[in-house]
């Protein structure tokens, strides 16, 4: 039997309390005379001694049912290992993209086949693949050959370096839960990652468990690839060149020259000549020429003499951004600033454009903002409240976002709106004033529908007469609502735009809205059409939209779009070209930070089937597992019954 | 004619157990069933006479009627009726056992035992029934032969007054010293719990039983003692040797009770056999219910 969560077992620790019961027990004090002791002699002496050993079995029950329920929590599960089973292997198979070079595929799973076979048929084995992590095929060991060829055949390739150091650690500890005279970790790798070199891999496992390292016999497998294509500068409406940071890894054992070829807004540049140093990542930045009104988009793709192509392009692409030169309260360090993502060009654009408003703040800032974000962080100091009212009052837009806070409370309170007790519980936007400014353009492409946006625990707030609502919740609560107040206006979105809160920001209106309030604050004109890109164009109609990175096309109805996935999709009409980005927050929306291993796919839309783990009839392994389960649980009841009988019988 | 169980009503327990003086105890208690109530079954020591028959030498001459002598010139011995004159002797068990009350109680065994013992006495004495009394202090036994003295009287209830000094019960032992004393056809009352060797208890009180003697037996206990009603574990000490048992009543009591039981069994057997009296009682139960139930048996014997 094994230990799933073999760190529960110290709660086994938690028998020392009956014994120390057991030992410390109190016998009581006080004397009492009784004349009729000729009845009690030999009843209590023979009482006496069978309670005793009630009072032992009584102690033992108690800690076996303390250490039935740790084992419970430990989960034990027996592996697929007959008796007969000498040796246990585990078989790591490197999963990174390289291993699907043409040359060495082949061969590698020819090898992995006979080993395979090799394996006698009572001998546990496992397979994990081998990624940042390791994904094993099975929960347990088994004993069934072809579900491993299966499994294998069905795995999932995953463009990512693989880390052998954890998956040997994980190997190790697995075989150390299994009790044979044998234990061996079979690694198929491409050994092209140079650690390989460094790492005295056989000094980190058990003593017992052999290692070997299976790598194609083709000597001069070569293999060259574009890691990262990122943006290094702001990219800016008034931005006129961007600095490009490519970074290239050589994984052959010699250096290798290359041609750089980049492409970018339909401009070609002069290849660049590298040569890519030996089993190193060679760094390139390339200053490219923009036009700040327009959106970048780009492919890089290298030129050199090794066996896997498939690797050697990646893109890049970003939008040019907005400098709104916001002042906003800051939030807790822990917390993911969705709406400073939303609003930020880039990192290191981030001092320039949104600056953290507190009461040190001076007065020379906060007339320079052009718009105040107040939320969480907001000081309760009245004397500051009052003082932002009067920017207000003075012409200064105000967007404030709900939340709990006494801080939130009292600012509110100042133009008089109520914060009720009653929560409106989970809800949705009930309607929207599409008239307004702020929603207007989203009338026009649909990105998402504002509809699905789930509020959790929203709060109901009661406005003065004269305050106009934007949008309300299912209720009729006032969701979004504006103020005029003095010459400046006051905006109040009433949930906190936090993960907690609500899930829009990982819709795909999320980032136009953010857009749009600041925007509509600021009495600007905006785009009419709520694309990046060229904003003289106005888009009625569109026949095709085309993801940039797949060249997937998707389907448009009725001048509509329904997206399946984030990215960058080229819209074309008849006279136009553009490109729009389906913008969930910076990290998930840039192509650039998309993590592959993540499915995105439900991060932005419910019309999207997410696809879910199968439920449904278990396998026999763990039908075995919930069987223990049910054993223990049978064991511990029927062990806590006989402890109350017992103790029943048994006082002193 | 008031009833007694009606009257015991009014009598007040614990007033009763506070009453400094056993004199007072008795007559409190005698008062309460002696309002015409009863009757004694006996006449007193009327001499009456039954019959005459003829002189046979060796008798009495003192005998002779020699009224009737010189009427008929016959010589006739006047015989008569044995004399009733009841002699009751009570033996009352001071063992250390003896002291014990329980919460439940109203008194001690022992002073249930001597506030019978007192009342009874009285009622007898108001009768010109002659008593007797004999305390049994554990290994030592004090006797008072019946009489009829006021006096008499007084100096058993003083007797009475002492407190269980310690020693063990022997009702056995009392009895053989009480074979010299007592008379055939007398009253033998004990007062005891009887934790004692009932064999030898047995054997003792056969020997009154052929002396025509009534015996009557009040198994005095506690109710504790009845039920073994405790609760919580229980460090016990035993009254009269002081050993020591830590115990679970609840595991205890069933195997107690019936061991009390069988003991309690064995011993309305053994009076049974001798055809005396078996009068079992708990200190919780009113005194006056208990004389008014053996007053009532005794009219009933008439």
């Amino acid at each position: 039997m094994i230990l799933g969560f073999a760190g529960f077992m110290l709660g086994a620790l938690g028998i020392a309390v009956p014994v120390i019961l057991h030992l410390i027990k109190k016998k009581p004090k006080e004397i009492q005379l009784f004349p009729s002791f000729m009845f009690l002699r030999e009843t209590v002496a023979d009482k006496q001694s069978r309670n005793n050993i009630f009072k032992w079995l009584i102690l033992l029950l108690r800690t076996l049912i303390l250490l039935m329920i740790a084992l419970a929590f430990a989960r034990p599960f027996f592996p697929e290992v007959t008796e007969k089973a000498k040796k246990a292997t585990i078989i790591l198979w490197d999963n990174s993209f390289s291993m699907d070079a043409k040359p060495i595929q082949r061969e590698m799973e020819v090898f992995f086949n006979d080993e395979i076979e090799k394996v006698s048929a009572d001998n546990p084995i496992l397979l994990g693949f081998v990624n940042d992590k390791v994904i094993w095929s099975n929960e347990n060991f088994t004993i069934h050959k072809s579900d491993l060829l299966r499994d294998f055949k069905a795995r999932e390739k995953l463009l990512s370096i693989s880390d052998f150091e954890k998956a040997l650690h994980a190997a190790d500890r697995k075989l150390k839960e299994l009790h044979v005279s044998e234990k061996e970790i079979i690694v198929f790798t491409d050994h092209q990652r140079l650690p390989w070199r460094k790492l005295k891999l056989q000094n980190k496992l058990s003593p017992g468990v052999t290692l070997r390292i299976l790598k194609p016999h083709k000597p001069g497998f070569k293999n060259v690839s574009i890691e990262q294509t990122k943006l290094i500068t702001p990219f800016m409406e008034s931005t006129k060149t961007v600095d490009l940071k490519i970074k290239i890894n050589n994984f052959c054992r010699v250096e290798m020259p290359c041609k750089v070829y980049i492409t970018h807004s339909d401009k070609s540049l002069k290849p660049i000549d590298m040569n890519l140093k030996a089993y190193q990542i060679n760094e390139l930045i390339v200053t490219l020429q923009v036009d700040g009104s327009k959106p970048l988009a780009g492919i890089v793709k290298i030129v050199v003499k090794d066996d896997l192509e498939e690797d050697n392009q990646n893109w890049f692409s970003a939008n040019p951004e907005k400098n709104y030169n916001c002042l906003m309260t800051s939030l807790d360090k822990n917390k993911i600033d969705y709406l400073a993502l939303a609003l930020k060009a880039s990192e290191k654009a981030s001092s320039l454009v949104l600056s953290k408003i507190n009461t040190d703040t001076s007065d020379v800032d906060l007339l320079k903002a052009n718009v105040l974000i107040l939320r969480e962080g907001l000081s309760a100091n009245k004397a500051y409240l009052k003082k932002l009212k009067e920017l207000i009052e003075k012409g200064k837009p105000v967007i404030s976002i709900l939340n709990e806070s006494v801080a939130m409370k009292k600012w509110l309170k100042l133009f008089k709106i109520k914060v009720k007790k009653n929560k409106i519980g989970n809800t949705h936007f009930g309607n929207i004033n599409f008239d307004h400014g702020i929603f207007k353009k989203f009338l026009d492409v649909k990105i998402g529908s504002l509809y699905d946006i789930v509020f959790f625990d929203t709060q109901s707030l009661e406005f003065p007469l004269g305050s106009k609502t934007i949008a309300t919740f299912e209720n009729g609560s006032p969701a979004i609502v504006e103020m005029k107040i003095g010459k400046g206006i006051h905006i109040i979105v009433c949930s906190s735009i936090d993960r907690n809160k609500t899930d829009w920001m990982v819709k795909g209106t999320f980032l136009p809205f953010c857009r749009e309030v600041i925007a509509f604050c600021l009495q600007k004109k905006v785009e009419d059409i709520w694309t990046v890109g060229q904003r003289s164009a106005k888009i009625k109609t569109f026949d095709t939209a085309v993801e940039l990175k797949t060249k997937k096309e998707t389907k448009v109805i009725n001048n509509r779009i329904v997206f399946s996935s984030p990215g960058h999709y080229v819209i074309k009409g008849k006279d136009f070209s553009n490109l729009i980005s389906v913008n969930l927050p910076r990290e998930e929306s840039d192509p650039l930070l998309l993590k592959t291993a993540i499915d995105v796919r439900k991060l932005i839309s419910t019309e999207v089937e997410v696809e879910m783990p199968t439920v449904g009839s278990l396998t026999e392994n763990e039908k075995k597992d919930e069987f223990i389960w049910w054993v223990i649980l049978i064991v511990c009841f029927g062990l806590m019954f006989s402890e109350m009988f017992l103790s029943n019988r048994t006082a002193i | 004619m008031m009833n007694s169980s009606l009257y015991s009503e009014y009598i007040d327990l614990e007033l009763l157990s506070r009453l400094p003086s056993l004199e007072i105890q008795a007559k409190f208690l005698v008062a309460g069933f002696l309002n015409g109530l009863h009757r004694s079954p006996y006449k007193g020591y009327n001499v009456e006479f039954k019959e005459y028959r003829a002189y046979q030498p060796g008798d009495e001459p003192k005998l002779i009627d020699w009224k009737a002598y010189a009427r008929s010139d016959r010589l006739n011995v006047k015989l008569h009726e044995e004399e009733t004159n009841l002699q009751t002797f009570l033996l009352v068990d001071r063992s250390k056992s003896m002291d014990y009350k329980s919460e439940r109680a109203y008194f001690s065994k022992w002073e249930y035992a001597r506030a019978l013992t007192a009342a009874l006495t009285m009622f007898l004495f108001k009768q010109k029934d002659a008593v007797g009394m004999g305390i049994i202090d554990g290994g030592t036994f004090n006797f008072m032969k019946p009489s009829l003295k006021l006096s008499h009287y007084r100096l058993m209830m003083s007797a009475l007054h002492k407190k269980p000094q310690g020693g063990k019960c022997s009702m056995t032992g009392g009895l053989s010293i009480l074979k010299n004393l007592v008379k055939p056809r007398s009253i033998i009352i004990l007062f005891s719990d009887f934790y004692e060797d009932l064999d030898k208890l047995e054997k003792a009180l056969n020997y009154f039983s052929f002396k025509h003697c009534e015996v009557l037996l009040f198994h005095i206990l506690d109710p504790v003692e009845a039920d073994f009603k405790f609760e919580d574990p229980l460090l016990l000490q035993e009254l009269e040797g002081g050993e020591k048992l830590t115990l679970s009543p609840d595991l205890i009591r069933k195997d107690y009770l019936k061991a009390m039981n069988a003991h309690k069994d064995k011993l309305k057997k053994i009076v049974h056999q001798i055809r005396g009296d078996f009068i079992e009682i708990t200190s919780e139960t009113p005194p006056l219910e208990i004389l008014s139930a053996y007053l009532a048996k005794r009219k009933g014997m008439m």
